[in-house]
């Protein structure tokens, strides 16, 4: 272990070596928006002559060292008027640029980087979504969702109908590191899974990383999404906000200190429970109770930024998200002349997110940038019901008190460093380190049952809290070899301390990109990964009642190796297309046993756990069009994905839920003017695997009425309908006075296609007018979840 | 908790569609289901039936034109040919909340389709069972009996379970060092009945035998399953106690001991067919219905066919109430 590190950090710092023949100096500085102050990240920055050149990190940082001269820099950023500034190159110099729209943003595009071609970058695998973009899709009752628009990329596959989990490359839902401003998100969803938890209007940018993950990233086998926030408006106090059919959300921002301090505060909640309470309170009423049902989820994002000089900055940003779905009934009657009953019952699924970051940006030197975070992260969700009788007057035979309660979380605490250094325009090298504490509390049961006033039962049982460390240090640098071939080499080392056990492993990152032509390249990637806290998912209808545990002494890290290749090309300067083929293994992946779920209350959750292994292959397409009155993209999967466990499925392999052989969908948008545009998206899946029973027979036993037992010949061994559907949008913006309007108008699902949900067998009775009697009829019903569903949605901006 | 599962299931369903879907399942013939919890205190008892498609609306049968041969490596044989109909009556023990006791009533008309040999099965002895019938593939398997592990001793005494009195049991076994071996605990319940024969003017006794569903000790109550079997992975060759907590009243005797009653505690030495199938059997009677729950496939050791031959072998241990 210790070998193969050394030769991967000599082999970096041979490949960073510079000679230096003539004096260099360095143009250092910020890139900004010159409307509001926001950061442009992966702005394009480089020298006009000889195209040697940078890009901003995700501060806004640059930082290019060139020989003494005289140069023509240029700063280009897609949707931005190109800046192009002459600078007699002398000594070491700070430039801050602010950029203004140039080319309309409404322009449809979706980029490998926003500054660089497709076939440019090193980096494969990656794509960047910008947020307008997302804006423009047409959604789920009207929805803007982050993580519903990167379901619509090639390898990215959607789980159920409606859900906005990510399963990426064949991995599975915990695999994905999805990052809200440096600070993991460890349920992303709200209602049941049908939306997430990114608010788009408090949002910046949105990078997505299938494969090839360099070595700053780890953590997670399948895929990093990294959303950051918007910083809030350095120059003007402005608002946006939006009424839709059930959530309202409003987003204000504005300067502290103009040019120096600035904050944004984002908020949305849903309605639906308000508006439909006298209708469910009537329902109750009906059936003789008082009583109250409802949903709602609401989530908060909030941002400070303090330019403290040139040279330093602080942020912090905090998220809180909460979903509640609760049923509280009440029922008093008389049981004698003298005395009432009055019984209550309550039941509720509560969770949540809550993350903070504290962010310092150093600029040390001209070359040397530095980020210091200190986050905390905190996911819980609690399930229970309780049953109480009250007696009026007191009589403790007639009182009863029943409670139970099941709850689930993990925290972190994070501290980290990271530094860019970029010591020539050949090399951009990038080191850091940083440690996890986690706790975890992966199911406590609290049951209470007796009179309130007696010692009844009051007992607590499940599993005590768990603490672990995970570390983490990284090098790698990214460098030119020539003029046509690139790489990017690290090594990332991470490890995981839980009491006396101790795992640690160091994950080889590569990825080396060939200019084959001056528009099409060729590009190869191998990464190792490691992943030392899990998710305990059940394999039907996605609930927030997913565990999240740790690596244990019986429960080893998940490991995976995935090698990638492709090419790139962008022709006639609107149309960029790759074709990416990947292999990817993993092991120890964790499953539940057989008939275990999250309810099933045994002593310990390791007791319930199969450890096995999964292999994925396949190859994507993605052609896309980027500049035009019309853009939009194409993108097809075609891939197989397997799961290897030694106690399921007899040993045998089969296929993965989430094995969708083929995934198709093309996106387009359409700007007629500046006041109406449309957009529609067609998606087609193959079905979902899933285990159906296909034969039954008796069981063995004395009785002898036939009790059936139900034979799966194999798990996942069929597969529900293939999905697909159409969604359509309209927009319709005015300029008014104050402020500026859209209507939106559109339609989900717009042929009302029966995607399936679930399959289940039902027994029915049905009545035979040959026998004139009612007979038993099985049959084997699916059930759909959204049908045709039109939205409207009003948004303001000022 | 069902009842918020309830409200989130029925919710979903309000919103979701339904439709009845005709699905292109495999086909396959009906195979021969071939079933027995065979212990060497009976005769040879099994019952055959056949499988159905899941889509089937035909109920499940028992085949009762078979024949079922039987081959042990001692050289003896057995041969079934067809099934006897035997009518039975339930008889259930319950527990009056209102008398305070235990009734036994009488109910119901069965009729047991069985195949039942003449020779008995023995431990340690290896025997080959088949079993054919017209129209289907013959179905076949092999299996030991184990030989039984007797009990060293049996303690009972009170316990407080999660907030119940509750009754304790404790039973002691030596494990024999080795080979894996797999066992299986019942508890049963004896008490009589005086009954007045007006006819010949005496009292008798009738038996009312009971299942006493006693639960591991180290369990929450919440998942009590009927299958309480385990290896010997982490006590191979000790001694080891096993702790149950159940029932009070099973502990009792209803008429102080004016008439007998007992409670037996039985140690089942099976086999890891047996083990295997019960345990896939109560993980499925555990998770059915529920969408949450991972498949459950029921284990077979029956070749070309399903179901179970589970071979066990008891020891009883009695203690007068």
């Amino acid at each position: 272990m210790v070998n193969q590190l050394t030769h991967w950090v000599l082999l970096v710092a041979c490949l960073c070596t510079t000679t230096v023949s003539a004096q260099k100096f360095t143009i250092s500085g910020f890139v900004d928006d010159n409307a509001n102050g926001e950061k442009l990240i992966g702005t394009n920055i480089y020298d006009e002559a000889s195209f040697k050149g940078t890009s901003t990190n995700v501060y806004g940082f640059y930082s290019l060292t060139l020989p003494k001269g005289d140069y023509t820099i240029v700063y280009s950023f897609v949707g931005y008027e190109d800046k192009k500034v002459p600078v007699s190159l002398t000594s070491d110099t700070s430039i801050n640029i602010e950029m203004g729209m140039g080319m309309s943003l409404d322009e449809f595009e979706v980029t490998a980087s926003a500054g660089e071609r497709v076939e440019e970058r090193t980096q494969m695998s990656t794509i960047s979504v910008p947020i307008k973009q997302i804006e423009k899709l047409p959604a789920l009752l009207g929805e803007t969702d982050v993580l519903k628009a990167l379901q619509l990329l090639p390898g990215i596959q959607s789980g159920n109908e409606g859900s906005s989990g990510i399963y990426v490359r064949g991995g599975g839902p915990d695999q994905n590191l999805i990052l809200l401003d440096g600070v993991p998100v460890y349920n992303a969803s709200h209602l049941f899974g049908f939306f997430s938890v990114f608010n788009a209007d408090a949002l910046n940018s949105v990078e997505l990383i299938k494969g090839g993950f360099p070595a700053h990233y780890g953590g997670r086998l399948s895929s990093v999404i990294d959303i950051r926030m918007k910083e809030g408006n350095m120059k003007e106090f402005h608002g946006k906000g939006a009424v839709g059919l059930i959530s309202s959300k409003l987003t204000l921002e504005g300067p502290i200190v103009k040019n120096k301090a600035s904050f944004i505060v984002s908020a949305r909640r849903t309605y639906i429970d308000i508006l439909a309470r006298p209708a469910i309170k009537y329902g109750f009423k009906r059936e003789g109770v008082d009583g109250v049902a409802g949903y709602y989820f609401t989530d908060l994002n909030g941002k400070v930024n303090w330019k403290i000089s040139d040279k330093d900055r602080i942020f912090l940003s905090s998220y809180w998200g909460d979903d509640n779905f609760y049923l509280r009934t009440e029922d008093s009657y008389d049981v004698t002349s003298t005395q009432t009953i009055t019984d209550k019952q309550d039941a509720g699924l509560r969770w949540g997110n809550i993350t903070t970051a504290l962010r310092y940006n150093r600029v040390i030197s001209k070359k040397l940038f530095a980020n210091l975070t200190a986050t905390y992260s905190r996911y819980n969700f609690t399930i229970g019901s309780g049953f109480e009788t009250i007696s009026d007057p007191k009589d403790d035979d007639l009182d009863e008190l029943f409670r139970f309660d099941y709850k689930s979380g993990i925290y972190d605490w994070t501290g980290r460093v990271d530094f860019d250094f970029i010591p020539t325009p050949n090399h951009y090298i990038k080191f850091g380190m940083g440690d996890i504490y986690h706790t975890f509390t992966p199911g406590v049961t609290v049951f209470e049952a007796g009179s309130k006033d007696d010692n009844g039962i009051d007992t607590t049982y499940g599993s005590n809290s768990i603490f672990a460390h995970e570390y983490f240090a990284y090098v790698e640098d990214d460098f030119k070899i020539g003029t046509r071939l690139k790489m990017n080499l690290g090594i990332h080392y991470s490890g995981f301390l839980k009491g006396k056990t101790h795992y640690y492993s160091f994950q080889p990152r590569a990825a080396v990109r060939f200019m084959v032509t001056e528009n099409m390249s060729v590009k190869a990637s191998y990464a190792e990964m490691q992943q030392y806290i899990h998710l305990l998912t059940n394999a039907g209808i996605g609930l927030p009642t997913d565990l999240w545990v740790p690596s244990t002494e019986n429960v080893l890290p998940e490991e995976s190796q995935q090698i990638a290749g492709g090419l790139a090309q962008t022709f006639r300067d609107q149309f960029e297309i790759s074709v990416e083929g990947y292999y990817k293994w993993m092991q120890n992946l964790l499953e539940y046993k057989e008939g275990s779920s999250f309810f099933s209350t045994n002593a310990d959750w390791e007791d319930q756990l199969e450890f096995g292994k999964g292999w994925s292959y396949g190859g994507e397409v993605f052609l896309q069009k980027k500049t035009g009155k019309t853009t939009g993209w194409i993108g097809y999967t075609l891939s197989w994905t397997m799961r290897e466990f030694e106690n399921l499925n007899f040993g045998k392999p089969y296929p993965y839920r989430y094995d969708r052989r083929h995934d198709f969908s093309i996106v387009v948008a359409h700007e007629f003017s500046e006041k109406f545009d449309i957009a529609a998206t067609w998606v087609y899946g193959t079905g979902n695997a899933v285990s159906l029973p296909t034969e039954r027979y008796m069981r063995a036993g004395t009785s002898p009425y036939p009790q059936e037992l139900e034979h799966f010949q194999e798990r996942n061994g069929y597969r529900m309908r293939a999905y697909h559907r159409l969604d359509f949008g309209v927009n319709f913006h005015k300029q008014k006075k104050y402020w500026k309007r859209t209507w939106s108008f559109g339609t989900y699902n717009m042929y009302n296609r029966a995607n399936p949900f679930f399959l289940q067998y039902e027994t029915e009775y049905v009545y035979n007018a040959e026998t004139q009697q009612y007979v038993e009829q099985r049959q084997l019903t699916q059930y759909s979840l959204f049908p045709i569903i039109p939205y409207v949605s009003y948004r303001f901006e000022f | 908790m069902k009842k918020l599962l309830t409200y989130t299931i029925a919710i979903a369903a309000l919103i979701s569609c339904r439709t009845a879907i005709d699905i292109e399942l495999p086909q396959t013939d009906s195979k021969l289901v071939l079933n027995s919890y065979q212990s060497t205190d009976s005769v040879w008892v099994f019952y055959l039936s056949a499988s159905l498609m899941a889509n089937s609306q035909d109920s499940l049968e028992f085949v009762k034109n078979g024949t079922i041969t039987i081959k042990g490596d001692d050289g003896s044989s057995d041969e079934i040919n067809g099934s006897q109909s035997t009518v039975k009556y339930q008889i259930g023990t319950y527990w009056d909340e209102f008398s305070q006791q235990l009734v036994t009533d009488t109910f119901g008309r069965r009729i047991y389709e069985q195949y039942i040999g003449t020779t008995t099965p023995k431990s340690g002895v290896t025997y080959s069972i088949e079993a054919k019938a017209p129209g289907y593939v013959t179905v076949s398997t092999e299996v030991t009996f184990p030989t039984p592990v007797p009990v060293n001793g049996v303690d009972t005494g009170t316990t407080l379970s999660e907030g119940w009195k509750a009754a304790k049991v404790d039973v002691r076994f030596t494990d024999p060092a080795g080979d894996s071996n797999y066992y299986d605990m019942k508890f049963h319940y004896v008490t009589y009945t005086p009954v007045y024969d007006s006819i010949n003017q005496t009292f008798d006794l009738a038996e009312n035998r009971a299942r006493a569903y006693y639960y591991p000790i180290e369990t929450s109550f919440f998942d009590f399953s009927a299958f309480q079997g385990f290896d010997d992975g982490t006590f191979d060759g000790q001694t080891i106690e096993k702790s149950y907590a159940g029932e009070l009243y099973y502990l009792q005797n209803p008429y102080d001991s004016l008439i007998p009653a007992y409670f037996i505690t039985e140690l089942r030495t099976t086999t890891v067919d047996y083990y295997l199938y019960k345990r896939s059997v109560a993980l499925f009677d555990q998770s059915k219905g529920s969408p949450f729950a991972q498949p459950v496939q029921i284990y077979t050791n029956i070749k070309n066919g399903y179901g179970v031959v589970a071979p066990y072998t008891a020891y009883l241990d009695t203690l007068d109430l």
